[in-house]
């Protein structure tokens, strides 16, 4: 349901506000509007030098919260706010995000550096692995002879090979060519040369396009197999010196984190108040803030200001005839078995303030057709058992702990309608264990099932008419045209019941004759749309006939599976496969009357009564409330 | 004969719909996907779009049904 609220003025002297807003900051529950613009009233406005100064706290603001994301989410929750202190402590907390956030800035772009190294010696280690078990194999003399290294793009011997021949043929046989695979997919090659040849192979290499290996310049006047060992060493030391790094971090945060966690704190309480200022209107001698807050807490909030700013500050309630629902903040409130179901018409825009919130109906009737649907004992335990795992794994309040709730609900009735159709995965039960049907057998029963799928669209259906009856946002004529509306669609109803039998013959002349005689009223009242919208009134209980559609297809498929053994090939082979079909079938027999029940609420209930477009209730209240109530 | 007309019938009534259905869903599919890409607040409205041509086959499905009931199949 939809609280109460009530709206409220403050008004006191200009020297009280800052004292008023720390007083409704603290009690946390008034939701500040723009006061009504009426009696010379003034929005008060920021200078220059006020909007500077909120710039320069809105980047202090950012550095702070830059720093405490470091911490520990639980920590960053955890602490309560603390008021701001005055002029004297920003100075030291700029001063402080200032530092701070420099020496992490120092630390991270050193991380970032000794990472990039790393990364780049651990690309030459596999090359330079393989360079030294081929340089084992070739001997050489440093003053006579001169190695290169290069890499070659995937498997290449055809061309290692072209390459020695054309080598073989320039320089002679005094060339040594020796290639490896990497793991990478590439070729190294080693070319070892007489030193005077030297300047000969670059050229050769630089004319086929292959690139030699380079080592990074601080290796570079190191013979390569002495680089790799030195590269290892290397590795080693940035390991240590990220270990220190981190050692570094962790202290300083240790060292200042938690005066950053109270400086962001009371730094964002104060740009909050100070926002809220923004919604105040002033005269020469007083300010004024108006605001909703729930009914039940109007009182509270009185004797809150009275005990401590005293009788200069004045709270009064704006009557009821002064302000519309379309204003008003909407807060849902539904007992604790219906909560999880918020979920649903949450995803949905808020209901407006006055209308109804259907969150309770769907409590029931969501589950209630799913189970409708699913109907079976077993892929009802199997649900029962997915809800409890995903309860089990979800921290409270959470929406996946809400979905969990929901679909524990959705398995109950799921096992429910299954004792009811007799169904335990298909027929699986009737056939091994005599379960029997108690109301009708759905592979056979399909008229009956077709009926009750009808019969509970013209249940909800009319459901819905009578909320918008109920509903105090309509003005008289629409509530007059919707009873109407209402009641034609029983009286088809009826009237539909009485031509198949279903009630006394008797009733379908007397029935036909009132639905002629309501039929022009309708269109009085209501317009010339009235005929289209009972028709689309009438369309829309047909379309519950996909309950049986989609319980129909359901049953059967879980049939079908269960005749998979010994149906194909082995007993064995059978089950599996059989046991694949259902796992197919309840995945599908839960993800589609999911979408098809909510379908039938959003388009077909709640089209006749829901009213869309209520204001989120955002209380002005302290940052960590807001930052617990987002994260949650 | 007619069982072979009542069944040619019944599989008409559901055939055409999931045809139609189906190309329904082939337009609708890409152009959600688009909408929830640059809209994700979009998803319920997706879900609806996706669910309403479904609509059609469901209810030939019934047709399909009740012309193989009142056939005494």
């Amino acid at each position: 349901m939809i609280i109460a609220m009530a709206k409220v003025r403050v008004v006191g002297p200009h020297s009280m506000l800052n004292a008023t807003l720390s007083i409704l900051q603290d009690f946390g529950e008034i939701h500040l509007d723009k006061p009504e613009d009426v009696g010379g009233l003034l929005p008060r406005s920021s200078t220059p030098r006020e909007e500077r100064r909120r710039a320069q706290l809105e980047r202090i603001v950012g550095r702070l919260d830059e720093i405490t994301s470091h911490l520990d989410p639980k920590k960053r929750l955890s602490l309560p706010s603390q008021p701001a202190q005055g002029r004297h402590d920003f100075t030291r907390w700029a001063r402080l995000a200032r530092d701070v956030s420099g020496e992490l800035q120092r630390l991270a772009a050193k991380r970032r550096s000794l990472k990039e190294e790393s990364a780049l010696l651990k690309q030459y280690e596999p090359v330079l692995e393989i360079f030294r078990s081929l340089a084992g194999k070739v001997s050489y003399r440093m003053d006579q002879s001169r190695a290169f290294v290069f890499l070659l793009k995937g498997h290449q011997v055809k061309v290692a090979e072209d390459l020695r021949r054309r080598f073989e043929a320039e320089i002679g046989p005094a060339i040594t060519l020796s290639y490896k695979p990497t793991s990478g997919g590439d070729t190294v090659a080693l070319l070892v040369a007489p030193r005077d040849q030297g300047e000969r192979i670059d050229e050769l290499l630089a004319h086929a396009t292959i690139r030699q290996l380079t080592v990074p310049s601080e290796y570079a006047g190191h013979d390569l197999v002495e680089t790799l060992p030195m590269m290892r060493e290397r590795i080693g030391t940035i390991v240590r010196e990220l270990e220190e790094l981190d050692r570094e971090r962790i202290e300083i945060l240790n060292r200042h984190g938690d005066e950053c966690l109270l400086a962001s704190h009371a730094l964002h309480d104060y740009l909050i108040a100070w926002n809220a200022t923004a919604l105040s209107g002033s005269t020469d001698m007083v300010f004024v803030l108006e605001g909703w807050l729930p009914e039940r807490s109007v009182p509270q909030l009185a004797s809150l200001l009275e005990v401590h700013l005293g009788s200069a500050i004045v709270m009064e309630r704006i009557a009821g005839e002064e302000w519309t629902g379309e204003d008003v903040p909407v807060v849902l409130s539904n007992p604790r078995l219906f909560k999880p179901f918020e979920i649903i018409t949450g995803l949905l825009p808020l209901p407006v303030y006055g209308s109804i919130d259907p969150t309770p109906f769907v409590a029931v009737l969501f589950p209630m057709f799913f189970g409708i649907i699913l109907g079976d004992v077993g892929y009802g335990a199997v649900l029962g058992i997915v809800a409890a795992i995903l309860h089990i794994t979800s921290e409270r309040e959470t929406a996946k702990r809400a979905v969990s709730e929901v679909a524990g609900a959705c398995s109950l009735f799921t096992i429910v309608f299954g004792v009811l159709y007799g169904e335990w995965f298909g027929d699986l039960g009737r056939r091994l264990l005599g379960f029997e049907s108690l109301i009708f057998n759905r592979e056979e029963a399909t008229l009956p099932f077709l009926m009750l799928a009808i019969a509970l669209g013209f249940v909800h259906v009319t459901m819905g008419f009578l909320l918008n009856l109920a509903s105090r946002t309509k003005g008289a004529r629409k509530l007059v045209g919707s009873a109407m509306a209402a009641a034609m669609v029983v009286l088809v109803a009826a009237v539909l019941m009485a031509a198949f039998g279903v009630l006394p013959s008797r009733f379908f002349t007397p029935g036909v004759v009132v639905l002629l005689l309501l039929f022009p009223v309708l269109v009085a009242v209501e317009g010339i749309i009235a005929p289209i919208e009972i028709l689309s009134a009438l369309s829309n209980v047909l379309s519950y006939a996909r309950i049986m559609a989609l319980g129909t297809a359901s049953v059967m498929m879980a049939t079908v599976a269960n005749r998979m053994v010994g149906a194909v090939g082995s007993l064995a082979v059978g089950m599996v496969f059989a046991l694949l079909f259902h796992l197919v079938n309840f995945v599908i027999g839960v993800f589609s009357p999911t979408v098809h029940v909510l379908r039938l609420h959003y388009v077909e209930f709640f089209g006749k009564f829901y009213s869309p477009g209520g204001v989120a209730y955002q209380p002005f209240r302290h940052w960590n409330e807001d930052v617990q109530h987002v994260v949650r | 004969m007619e069982l072979f007309w009542l069944g040619f019938s019944a599989a008409l009534a559901v055939g055409l719909p999931a045809v139609a259905t189906g190309w329904a869903q082939s337009r609708i599919g890409p152009a959600v996907a688009a909408s929830l890409a640059e809209r994700p607040e979009l998803s319920t409205t997706a879900v609806l779009m996706i669910a309403i041509p479904e609509t059609m086959v469901i209810l030939g499905f019934v047709v399909a049904v009740l012309i193989l009931l009142q056939g005494g199949v």
